[in-house]
């Protein structure tokens, strides 16, 4: 009897404890709840029944003015054909919250500073961090500044009903796999002011370039005149996005650096340069650290130099690589009034890179000086309520940052204070203020929306003027062959001509900025008489020609260098060969670089060396996979790099507060006896620029020895390189690792070196001549959020090896291959 | 026959409803079958039947197998330690229930051959 009644008890204990562990999970373990999430029905399984799209699907959106059908091809592409343009709008919302529902909240949630009401108190810091920046703040005051009859409001609102019309439809078994993972449940609704999170979101990554705070942080420690140089407002080598006429060559106008010279804190008077040195959450990292792959590329080549007599656009913005990708690709038609073909941020309603009937268009990064911090005076360090302007104090605005967990218990409050110019930061008592052009009223989603219906290159720029941030190399081409670009966006502009260089006293109402540049000062081109465009992020102005400033501390220009090279000796281009000029492996910086390591090792009279120095010799600078030299090159210039700018560490054993651009490396190497190369660790040693050199080389030779074994198979490209595509909450069975590519830090298509998780985004090529549009592209993934789905990864092979997807663009439903066809969504009111 | 008709509930209920009907069904069928001997592993067994009746349907319609095992890689977990905790969580949970619910008996002492 007693036994029995052990055993049942016993039961009942482990039955309840099961049970709770199934529907709870263990968080602090990492358990999740493995109830809902292996429940064979409704649980992780289910994802393989949604992999596939169904043949045919009506579905009810009760707003729709009229029945709308949705065509995917057999790329996963929804082509909406719809009989007004708020119909596809929601059509569109519909489709993408289909494929990419999690995606949308992570990026929202992002953007917004609320992750932690997904994933709970984990996220506090990342929330808090965009709190402070003011991501939420700015999209709330530009959303409040829209016109409500504005069509970019009216096209967020219309997505936004798609949306929802989906979110309805969700159940438990089609529910994202994520969701089940995290025990989170899907936000309830998609409200159309989201979608100006997400813009915050990409004005984020594109436009958030402190670089007043960096070269203040190198002042402090080797004075102004060095760091001025270290982070130039011009860059040595001139390829400029706007051509200078007649020019045909690469402009170089080298200088010296300047010897480390005593710091100079006079910027941050009265309080001290600690606080700026100690401000590390705000710090960029500089170049070298990131590579070069957050940037783009885009050209456009007039019908005098391609082979069908068209113009012809190529464009591959480089941003963070990830599973499922940025990008959603889409096909949207009103009969007589939208064709548009191109790719979306998920949660944003229109096209933002791609082409119409008669326009084709696509962006890189400006990367121009739009934000500054400000140095406050405050009345109490440890609890400011006032700021000093002009002699008078001024009340700080505090805003309560709350942050809630799922279950809607706070998890977190924050104070952040605004001045006039913006949000705060208060590091050890000192604040500074943070103006930023993204946070202004803006309604960017007018000027795409309007620009989807543009017929030639000046309505399309006509329709982009309403855009402010982040600031756009756009670049446009019509079927009458014009092709043109302009570097559009908010420029401040400040007194007397003065540069937001440095931190700037905050103490007075002079250092606020009075205006922003007009567009006729923009950079810009039309038709140029080279008959090609080139960005790259590189400097737009040549200073020689035009000395207004927009920015400083520019890219590295080495993807412009060799992408000018490649047009200029050829006037028949075709697209095939604009493919492989994206892929193509040549990396300038290498090229320029490289003798230098070679000449040290031939005068070291090292002969150990030998080999080393044989490899970057009998190198042809590409970074093909079965290349050996890539490997030894970037581990030597790591080290190299590291080892020069000692200087710039704050204390020995940390890493640099900023790494000066590889092009100003390249004007140090110039200078065989430069200060900069003694390492100041070796004292009574004054080490030189070969010295130092030919050591970097045979550290990273040897240590490469030790680590792949001799000079062989393992030491080729492709197997040490590689991209790293994750998945976007870094699950790792859900990404893709290590994939080979001819691409690092100065290729056309960029990686920031072994195991980069940034690249080509998207690759978009299009041919336009005055009868036919073509257009053939990639991105790295699939149209599915789905990791069960064929659809998640399916292009990312031939992403990887540079092929392209030739766009199927039927203008209308009878115009629609059958053999294209994967699936039918009907959408009705 | 009590096998057969458990699995049939179990898959029925998980169906429909979802994974928690594992310790209600359990819990019913340890009442009903008592006096079987042994009641909770069988009820165990029909719960894992089901289960991986219901796994093997999912699979008809894609490639599970494939996906189970980027889920376990994304868990941390070794594909057999994921394969472990599907069959042990229906096993666990209905052999339980189904004990309980035989426990709650008085009669239940008194066993037939099943």
């Amino acid at each position: 009897m007693a036994r029995g009644l052990v055993g049942t008890i016993g039961s009942a204990v482990t039955l309840a404890v099961t049970v709770f562990i199934c529907a709870r999970g263990v968080g602090s373990a990492g358990i999740p709840p493995f109830g809902p999430l292996l429940d064979p029905v409704q649980g992780a399984a289910a994802a393989v029944r949604y992999a596939d799209l169904p043949r045919s699907e009506a579905q009810q959106i009760t707003s729709l003015g009229a029945n709308v059908r949705v065509l995917f091809d057999t790329r996963g592409v929804p082509h909406v054909y719809a009989s007004n343009t708020r119909d596809a709008y929601r059509a569109l919302g519909y489709a993408i919250a289909r494929d990419r529902y999690f995606q949308m909240e992570l990026t929202y949630r992002a953007a917004s500073g609320t992750l932690t009401e997904l994933v709970g108190a984990r996220a506090l810091s990342l929330d808090k961090e965009a709190r402070r920046l003011g991501l939420g703040w700015a999209a709330e005051r530009k959303w409040a500044a829209l016109d409500t009859t504005s069509e970019g409001r009216r096209a967020m609102q219309a997505f936004a009903d798609g949306v929802n019309a989906y979110r309805a439809t969700m159940t438990p078994a089609s529910t994202p796999i994520e969701y089940k993972l995290l025990g989170a449940t899907p936000m309830a609704h998609w409200e159309p002011r989201y979608s100006v999170y997400l813009l915050m979101r990409m004005a984020l990554t594109l436009a958030y370039n402190p670089d007043d705070l960096r070269r203040t942080r190198v002042a402090a420690l080797v004075g102004r005149d060095a760091a001025n140089a270290l982070f130039p407002r011009n860059a040595p080598i001139q390829e400029p996005i706007q051509p200078v006429p007649g020019r045909t060559a690469p402009r170089e106008e080298w200088v010296a650096i300047p010897a480390p010279g005593a710091p100079d804190t006079s910027l941050l008077a009265p309080a001290s340069a600690a606080s700026v040195l100690e401000h590390t959450a705000l710090a960029m990292p500089g170049a070298e650290q990131t590579g070069d792959a957050l940037g783009s590329n885009n050209w456009a080549i007039a019908p005098t130099r391609t082979a069908s007599g068209g113009a012809l656009l190529s464009g591959d913005p480089h941003l963070d690589l990830s599973l499922p990708s940025i990008w959603y690709e889409a096909h949207l038609v009103v009969k007589d009034s939208l064709d548009v073909y191109g790719v979306t941020f998920p949660g944003s309603p229109t096209i933002v890179i791609g082409f119409n009937k008669d326009v084709a268009w696509t962006f890189t990064n400006t990367g121009g000086d739009v934000a500054d911090y400000f140095l406050e005076e405050v009345d109490n360090p440890t609890l400011p309520t006032k700021y000093r302007l002009d002699g008078a104090w001024q009340q700080l605005v505090p805003r309560i940052e709350t942050f809630h967990n799922p279950a809607g218990r706070q998890v977190g409050v924050d104070t952040v204070y605004y001045t006039h110019r913006g949000p705060t930061t208060n590091e050890n008592g000192r604040l500074l203020s943070f103006r930023w052009t993204a946070h202004d009223a803006s309604n960017e989603l007018d000027g795409f929306v309007a620009a989807t219906r543009a017929r030639n290159v000046q309505d399309w720029q006509q329709a982009m003027l309403p855009y402010k941030a982040p600031t756009q190399n756009m670049l446009v081409a019509d079927r009458n062959g014009t092709i043109a670009l302009r570097s559009l966006g908010e420029y401040p502009m400040r007194r007397n001509g003065e540069e937001g260089s440095y931190v700037r006293d905050g103490r007075t109402r002079a250092s606020d900025w009075i205006g922003m540049l007009p567009v006729d000062d923009m950079p810009q081109v039309m038709n140029p008489a080279q008959g090609f465009i080139v960005s790259a992020n590189q400097q737009p102005f040549d200073p020689r020609v035009v000395s207004r400033y927009i920015g400083s501390n520019w890219p590295d220009p080495w993807r412009a260098l060799r992408i000018n090279e490649i047009l200029r000796a050829d006037d028949k281009v075709t697209p095939e060969r604009v493919r492989q000029m994206q892929m193509d492996p040549l990396n300038v910086r290498a090229r320029m670089i490289a003798p230098y390591f070679v000449r040290a090792a031939e005068r070291s009279g090292n002969a150990s060396l030998g080999t080393a120095a044989k490899m970057l010799r009998d190198w042809d600078y590409r970074y093909s996979l079965p290349a050996q030299a890539p490997v030894l090159f970037e581990a030597a210039m790591k080290r190299a790099i590291a080892n020069t700018w000692d200087e710039l560490r704050a204390t020995p054993g940390t890493p640099p507060i900023a790494v000066p651009a590889s092009y100003v490396y390249l004007e140090l190497l110039r200078d065989s006896t430069s200060i900069w190369w003694d390492d100041r660790r070796t004292a009574g040693t004054t080490e030189t620029r070969d010295a130092l050199l030919a050591d970097a080389l045979a550290t990273a030779f040897d240590s490469l020895t030790v680590t792949l074994g001799p000079v062989g198979l393992p030491w080729e490209w492709g197997l040490t390189g590689g991209i790293n595509v994750r998945h976007l909450a870094n699950l790792p069975g859900f990404s893709r690792e290590h994939l080979a590519v001819t691409s690092g830090y100065g290729t056309i298509a960029p990686a920031s070196g072994a195991n980069s998780t940034h690249g080509a985004s998207w690759r978009m090529i299009v041919e336009l001549t005055k009868n036919s549009r073509t257009a053939w592209a990639i991105y790295p993934g699939g149209q599915s959020g789905n990791p069960a789905s064929r659809r998640y990864d399916d292009r990312l092979e031939k992403w990887r090896t540079g092929q392209l997807d030739s766009l199927v663009v039927p203008e209308s439903e009878a115009a629609f291959a059958q053999s294209r066809l994967l699936s039918i969504l009907e959408l009705r009111p | 026959m009590f096998f057969l008709a458990a699995v049939i509930l179990f898959v029925a209920a998980e169906f429909v409803i979802g994974w928690w009907t594992l310790p209600v069904i359990g819990l019913v069928l340890g009442l009903v079958g008592a006096r079987r001997k042994g009641v909770s592993v069988q009820v165990g067994v029909a719960a894992v039947t089901a289960w991986l009746t219901l796994f093997g349907w999912t699979a008809l319609q894609g490639e599970l197998g494939i996906f189970m095992h980027s889920l376990a890689v994304s868990m941390k977990l070794a594909p057999v330690m994921l394969l472990a905790v599907i069959v042990a969580l229906p096993v666990l949970m209905a052999s339980a229930a189904a004990r309980l619910g035989a426990g709650l008996r008085p009669e239940s002492s008194a066993v037939t051959p099943s």
